[in-house]
């Protein structure tokens, strides 16, 4: 057992490796080459098995989820995870505090991980239970998220117009195209789901595009057109939150983590930024710490539920993946799925000191412009060669839909409406009848 | 409460209507109407009310000839003539944009002790508030005392920096001028009147949906305003409630402020626990043992809310604040949270 064990915690330490790797580049998602790794694994079984596959993508998602921070608060390429991150990520990045923001979300990390362990032995009762009960309501739950998404966002303006009625236009200008964001956003995201012109063979780097489009793109051209320059960046020796405020970080993160890990569609963003409200959080350090937890247990969450014996929950993409072709089976291996978890936690966070520390060393010796152009350029050649020629369509036509909120003002969020609409109809059975409405189908 | 507090009372009291859940368990989405009522009031006030409202007194300053004596004048003047005509004046602060993400702050404060109007100028702040740093200019502050009584108010500096600016209602009242902060909130969108009228449009539209729930979907609509009407009465101001009978916000229950953490949280951890209570307790195969669910596991969130008002009272035994300044001061801190979020 103890030799089993070793070997499992050698292939996680190797996942956590490689994704260490993959975390750098802009907008390469975890996915993306978690889905080609299982393809490789059914045509190579006899060289690994069904738990040392397990274990490399639990490596891989561990340090993901801890490492991706990096190219979205130094590079401004977030996905539909980071999105929450990069704002105040940037933000301190302009204050020469990038690298403190970097290792907050780190610190998050780690409470999620804790958070984890100490949840483990109950785990199975609790989720169990919960999805018995809201498995028949998710639709409406969802639809109640995105009620209190498109209500809570609140107008930006309002104070210029010589007549109420100018001043409510003013104000309405950015909610109305928060509310277009969202809908334009939703409609991408029932085409993609019925008629999406990305190649069948493909099929599981779908939401590649949009996101980049809907995300990446117009962040990473702000850049570029703004011409944002970077100050030296400190590198800080201890970091200005006390345990309290990580204690409130981390149980705001856990909340909205847990919740994401748990609940169909709902990101990590999402989760936290939910979390934040309902515990009032207000402290920026709260905030990034809250979006690391959060981030970490939406990712880790998620696919250490997989895990769970006696109420195995399939919610995320790697193990929606990987329960096609592997089961996973006993205590025994959850356990040591939650000790790997910590071991790989704990390297990906001293991997994150590593490469924030060199991700302030290029910024501030290259011209950030020239970095976001090159970060430009890469994810474009990601979705061509994820994608090909019909990925590259889908991301031409996201890119103006997550342009939308960048100009007006309105909240980035709106564009999560891509996985929302279309999943939520789902749900509740009305998916189809829309996308015949649509003629898609 | 915080948004999000009342949203979510709104969802729960939905949860409460055993037709309603069974309905929603078979595809319909008619839970979410607790949601939309459970954040109407706020919805209209926010989005609508404060727009439409008509300043007499109108603060719009220039940056660059920032005048603060000139500011405090124009403000003194104003309520001085609300005690000369005993007629009410609306007055608006306008903020000071720079640039996409940069706003001039500056604030104002009604000095009731002193009977004045202080103002002064800020640093320059980003859209979150943050100062530019060494943006504070070194500018002479405006003092315009004020010749008319004043009644109690918030007395410390109201800042006005970024989106739109507050305003405030200076009314004549028991011979004195009373300056009621953010007059457009919490009036007619907070009264009974309103969850009647909210109520009746979700009955109406589920009955011409041909739904056979419509007195279910009219009452979560009802209902749902009324929580939130309710929970605000929680805080030091409660609202119109019986408008358009009465014309004052009347006050509240003094037991907490809008934005207080564990009070909120203790409102959506319960929901939460209160929406998959009554989720288990409709369906066919209910799994939840009540003693333990609400016996162990809902227990921090009262013990927590113990604390708070523990500390609460003891708090306010040892700093006694004016009523009237208690009740500006959570409708600026309310404000304050639409700004944030």
């Amino acid at each position: 057992m103890n030799t089993e064990i070793l070997t499992l915690a050698l292939y996680a330490l190797a996942g956590t490796l490689l994704a260490s790797l993959l975390a750098l580049i802009p907008a390469l998602h975890v996915y993306n080459i978690a889905g080609i790794f299982i393809l490789l694994a059914v045509s190579a079984q006899q060289f690994i098995g069904g738990n040392e596959l397990a274990m490399l993508l639990l490596g891989m998602i561990v340090g993901y989820a801890m490492l991706n921070t990096v190219s979205a608060i130094f590079l401004g390429a977030p996905d539909d995870s980071t999105i929450f991150i990069v704002l105040p990520g940037q933000k301190y990045l302009l204050m020469s505090r990038g690298y403190e923001a970097a290792v907050l979300t780190g610190i998050g990390g780690l409470g999620g991980i804790a958070i984890l362990i100490v949840l483990s032995p109950i785990a199975a009762t609790i989720f169990g239970a919960l999805r018995a009960i809201v498995l028949p309501h998710l639709h409406w739950i969802l639809a109640v998220i995105i009620t209190y998404m498109l209500m809570a966002e609140w107008p930006k303006g309002g104070d210029r117009g010589a007549t109420g009625l100018a001043r409510l236009w003013d104000a309405w200008k950015g909610l109305g195209a928060g509310i277009l964001t969202f809908v334009l956003s939703g409609l991408l995201g029932i085409v993609l789901m019925y008629a999406s012109p990305v190649p069948t063979d493909r099929a599981f780097q779908n939401l590649l595009p949009a996101f980049v489009g809907l995300f990446a793109v117009p962040w990473v051209m702000d850049n570029v057109l703004s011409g944002a320059q970077i100050p030296t960046q400190h590198i800080a020796k201890t970091f200005d939150a006390p345990p309290s405020m990580i204690a409130r970080g981390v149980f705001s993160g856990a909340l909205g983590g847990l919740f994401a890990a748990f609940f169909p569609v709902v990101t990590g963003g999402v989760g936290g930024y939910l979390a934040g409200h309902a515990t009032a959080q207000r402290d920026d350090r709260v905030f990034i710490i809250s979006q690391g937890t959060s981030k970490f247990l939406y990712y880790v969450g998620a696919f250490w539920l997989f895990f769970l014996p006696t109420a195995r929950i399939v919610k995320g993409g790697m193990s929606g993946m990987l329960a096609t072709i592997y089961t996973p089976t006993g205590p025994d291996l959850y356990y040591v799925s939650v000790g790997l978890i910590a071991v790989c936690g704990v390297l990906s966070f001293l991997l994150l000191l590593a490469y924030s520390r060199a991700a302030v060393w290029l910024v501030q010796k290259v011209n950030y412009r020239y970095i976001s152009l090159a970060t430009l350029f890469l994810l474009v050649g990601l979705v061509y060669f994820f994608t090909g020629l019909g990925g590259l369509a889908v991301m031409l036509v996201a890119i103006p839909i997550g342009w939308l909120p960048v100009l007006w003002g309105s909240r980035r969020m709106n564009c999560l409406g891509v996985l929302l609409v279309p999943i939520t109809l789902n749900l509740a059975g009305l998916g189809p009848t829309v996308a015949q409405w649509l003629g898609l189908i | 409460m915080k948004g999000i507090s009342h949203f979510i009372t709104g969802v729960a009291v939905g949860t409460f209507f055993p037709d309603a859940v069974r309905a929603a368990a078979d595809g319909s989405f008619i839970l979410a109407l607790g949601g939309i009522g459970g954040l109407l009031p706020d919805t209209i006030d926010f989005k609508f009310a404060r727009f439409l409202e008509e300043p007499d007194i109108l603060i719009d300053p220039h940056p660059e000839q920032f005048e603060a004596q000139k500011i405090a004048d124009e403000i003194a003047a104003g309520i001085d003539r609300v005690g000369a005509t005993r007629k009410k004046q609306i007055l608006k602060c306008n903020t000071m944009r720079l640039g996409p993400d940069w706003w001039q702050q500056y604030s104002l404060k009604f000095d009731t002790k002193q009977n004045a109007v202080v103002v002064k100028l800020g640093p320059i702040v980003n859209t979150s508030q943050l100062p530019l740093p060494e943006s504070e200019r070194v500018w002479p502050e405006g003092r315009a005392p004020i010749h008319t009584p004043l009644l109690p108010t918030y007395g410390e500096f109201v800042t006005v920096d970024i989106f739109s600016g507050p305003s405030f209602a200076l009314e004549w009242r028991n011979d004195r001028v009373e300056i009621d902060f953010i007059p457009w909130h919490r009036q007619y969108s907070h009264s009974i009147f309103m969850a009647l009228l909210f109520g009746l449009i979700c009955g109406a539209l589920f009955f011409l949906l041909g739904s056979s729930l419509y007195v279910t979907a009219g009452l979560i609509g009802a209902f749902a305003v009324l929580a939130h009407v309710l929970e605000d009465q929680l805080g030091y101001l409660g609202s119109n409630l019986l408008w358009p009978l009465t014309k004052v916000r009347s006050t509240g229950m003094k037991l907490i402020h809008a934005g207080d953490a564990i009070p909120n949280f203790f409102t959506v951890g319960t929901c939460c626990m209160l929406i998959i209570y009554n989720l288990d307790r409709f369906s066919p195969q209910p799994l939840i043992d009540p003693l333990v669910y609400w016996g162990v596991l809902w227990l921090p969130f009262p013990l927590a809310l113990l604390y708070f008002l523990l500390r609460k009272f003891r708090a306010d035994a040892l700093q006694r604040v004016p009523l009237l300044a208690q009740q500006e001061g959570d409708l600026v801190a309310e404000t304050q949270e639409v700004v944030d979020a």
